[in-house]
């Protein structure tokens, strides 16, 4: 089992990566300081405080001048002893010129032995921590990101073939058609009972031409239309804790799965216990104290760990709950014992800090016990093959974006409808009946009526566009654009005659990537290729010749990103190669 | 009401009720309407070979590129024609935001002014007006 912190006589290398060194030495010297703080073992806090700032600087100098020799003799890549000796080597020097600092700042520092243990403790294990862990930075960031980007893109197919969302979809697409029906209707009454209380046309003509404005119709349709911007305008703190709502809820679908299937071993839970301990040891506990506790205190850390251990490998069903609570049991051990030990002897020197200290750790443990876990190299195996499945609230709220990324594209759709066909050909049927009434052709104004109720009847008879097969639907979105954009087309042989609902999203895809190409990009050549992609998916492929670098995909949430997003369950991506723009985007065609 | 209008006028429209009503009430007053269609890639290749004077466009022209693309390439093709642009909408920038990548002198108008064709001639002088002139 590969493990984060590899054994100590390991031979593994490690890549140097000092990007975490300046964060680890500011925490081991505030931690330093509350101890000095706690011990009430300096002269002024004004000179305490200097002297942790300096020697924070002295340190930084010194990791930075490690940093740099090696570089020098290009010593890119370390065994674990070698890190070790380096670091340990450096907090001996630091720790040399803190034995100077003190007497000069008039702070007390513990004895020789202590400080030779702590700075074993810091050269042999946070310091090495500190670099492997940022070695392996990029490849924990990627690992997160591929995780989410993977159980977004599981959880949004599961989301747009459920029932719950066709349900959703249902319903939005009834509401809009009631609301249109019921505007119509109530404009087609107007009408007609114009028509039937006059017999003269241009009387008829006055009183019907204000109705043909449409102004329900035209309310209706901007509402459609700004839709999805008021609320994404309205709502930029709720989308942010939404976020962090999400993340958590990742954290904790992560850590249950590697936890399940690839536990830590008992001894890294040991470890890093005593590791954390151990400087509280050094500082308030005399020799004797620590000779007598200690030992104790590690045999029953150790006890516990293999505790957590067992409970997570059991694989019963409270196995979960189980070794969080021992996790945070095991926390508790060294106030258990410093509790116990002040029953037995009561030390105040050492009783409130040490207190503080048990108080603290449990939690601090617990935290970084949950990380390193969801760290563990399994998890990225787990990501891979898929293995990893949303909760249920997550669930939920993915389907909500869906929702919402459906309801946003459809209401845009009606509402280019109704501008585009309705109210168009309102205006339209008003010029014809003005034109009518002037001429006092009557045959020409009742016909302009008849069409203009006719159309009123039935306002969403030409929204649903029959089905195409894939390539006629493809080449409907990009013929339009022939004279205007220089077009190269190529489909897969074995796709080109597929029909499915899905396909017209393709070809809403295509619509948006084109006028993007075209008026965002400037671009004037666009080569399209729609591939095959296993059983079920198709990938499209669009290079343009754009002159203006693709827009951040990650800052904008326009409707092209809907729907982009809706089609191919967050799949596609925009890149600038060269001189060119790439656009992938891969979909299935399952509905 | 001033000068008639001789130039030539071409008409992009893709509801076919409403190109030949705007169509007939023009003709009615007698401009000359050369060319009507409702297919963009048309229009081009008609402004290619006859380089009309004026064109009247609909912003919505269904699937593909919509008005304000095709005025832009007409202008490219003729950088002396006239543009009126045609719109359902009170706002037109409040449906997209590139109605200020007209070209210059381009006019737009909402539809439902067009009730009364005098005010859509009126655009047209205005957009002859306003058209860069031929080199």
């Amino acid at each position: 089992m590969k493990t984060l912190f590899p054994h100590l006589r390991s031979n593994v290398k490690h890549k140097i990566d000092f990007s975490l060194v300046p964060f680890g030495i500011i925490l081991i010297e505030f931690s330093v300081f509350t101890t000095q703080l706690t011990k009430d073992s300096y002269g002024s806090l004004q000179s305490l405080v200097l002297m942790r700032v300096l020697h924070t600087f002295v340190m930084l100098v010194l990791a930075a001048t490690l940093s740099r020799i090696y570089m020098r003799l290009k010593m890119t890549e370390l065994n674990y002893r070698t890190i070790a000796i380096t670091g340990t080597l450096v907090i001996a020097i630091g720790d040399f010129i803190h034995r100077y600092m003190g007497p000069a700042f008039d702070v007390e520092l513990v004895s020789p032995y202590r400080r030779i243990g702590i700075v074993l403790l810091q050269g042999c294990f946070w310091f090495p921590a500190f670099i492997i862990i940022g070695s392996k930075r990029t490849q924990i960031f990627q690992q997160f990101k591929e995780y989410e980007q993977r159980l977004i893109i599981n959880t949004r197919a599961n989301s747009r073939t459920s029932d719950e969302f066709k349900g959703i979809q249902n319903d939005i697409q009834h509401r809009i058609r009631v609301e249109l029906h019921s505007a119509c209707n109530s404009l087609m009454k107007s009408v007609s009972d114009f028509r039937n209380s006059s017999g003269d046309i241009a009387e008829q003509n006055k009183v019907i031409q204000p109705i043909l404005l449409g102004d329900d119709l035209r309310r209706l349709s901007m509402r459609l239309e700004t839709f999805g911007s008021e609320h994404q305008e309205s709502s930029i703190f709720k989308r942010n804790l939404n976020s962090v709502k999400l993340l958590i809820k990742q954290f904790k679908i992560l850590y249950t799965t590697t936890a399940k299937n690839a536990p830590l071993h008992w001894s890294i839970y040991s470890i890093v216990l005593i590791a954390l301990i151990t400087p509280p040891y050094f500082n308030y506990s005399s020799f004797f104290e620590a000779l007598i506790s200690f030992p104790i205190v590690a045999i029953a850390i150790i006890f516990s760990s293999r505790l957590i251990s067992k409970s997570l490998s059991n694989g019963s069903q409270n196995s979960l709950r189980n070794s969080s609570l021992l996790i945070l049991f095991t926390g508790y051990i060294p106030g258990i014992s410093h509790v116990i030990g002040q029953m037995i002897y009561d030390d105040p020197e050492t009783k409130y800090p040490l207190f503080m200290i048990a108080l603290t750790l449990p939690i601090s443990y617990y935290v970084f016990m949950k990380i390193i876990q969801v760290l563990h190299p399994h998890s990225l195996e787990l990501i891979r093959t898929d293995q990893l499945k949303a909760s249920d609230s997550l669930q939920d709220a993915v389907t909500r974006v869906v929702s919402d990324e459906f309801s946003h594209t459809l209401s845009h759709r009606w509402a280019i409808y109704i501008h585009g066909k309705i109210l168009t050909r309102l205006a339209a049927s008003a010029l014809k009946l003005e034109t009518a009434c002037i001429t006092g052709d009557s045959k020409t104004f009742n016909e302009a009526l008849d069409s203009l109720i006719e159309l009123l009847n039935n306002p969403d008879s030409q929204f649903e566009q029959e089905l195409m097969d894939l390539s006629s639907e493809v080449r409907s979105r990009l013929d339009p654009w022939d004279g205007l954009l220089e077009i190269e087309l190529e489909i897969d042989k074995e796709i080109e005659m597929i029909t499915s609902p899905r396909v017209r999203d393709l070809g809403e895809v295509i619509e948006e990537l084109i006028s993007n190409s075209m008026r965002h990009g400037k671009a004037h050549k666009i080569s399209l290729r729609v591939t095959k992609q296993g059983d079920t998916n198709i990938r499209v492929k669009a290079i343009d010749d754009s002159s203006v670098a693709p827009i951040d995909t990650n800052s904008r949430y326009g409707l092209g990103t809907r729907i982009f997003n809706l089609a191919s369950d967050g799949r596609w991506s925009i890149e600038r190669v060269e001189s060119t723009t790439v656009f992938t985007l891969e979909m299935s065609l399952e509905s | 009401m001033g000068n008639k209008i001789k130039q030539s006028v071409m008409m992009v429209e893709d509801d076919e009720f409403t190109r030949s009503t705007v169509k007939s009430a023009l003709e009615g007053k007698g401009l000359n309407i050369v060319f009507d269609t409702s297919s963009v890639k048309e229009a081009i290749e008609y402004a290619k070979g006859h380089r009309p004077d004026v064109a009247v466009l609909d912003y919505n022209l269904g699937k593909g590129p919509n008005g304000i693309d095709l005025a832009n390439q007409l202008r490219r093709i003729q950088p002396s024609i006239a543009i009126v642009l045609l719109t359902a909408f009170l706002d037109p920038a409040q449906l997209d935001k590139r109605v200020a990548e007209l070209p210059d002198g381009s006019r737009y108008l909402i539809k439902h002014s067009v009730t009364k064709i005098e005010v859509l001639i009126e655009e047209i002088k205005e957009a002859i007006k306003s058209a860069p002139k031929e080199q």
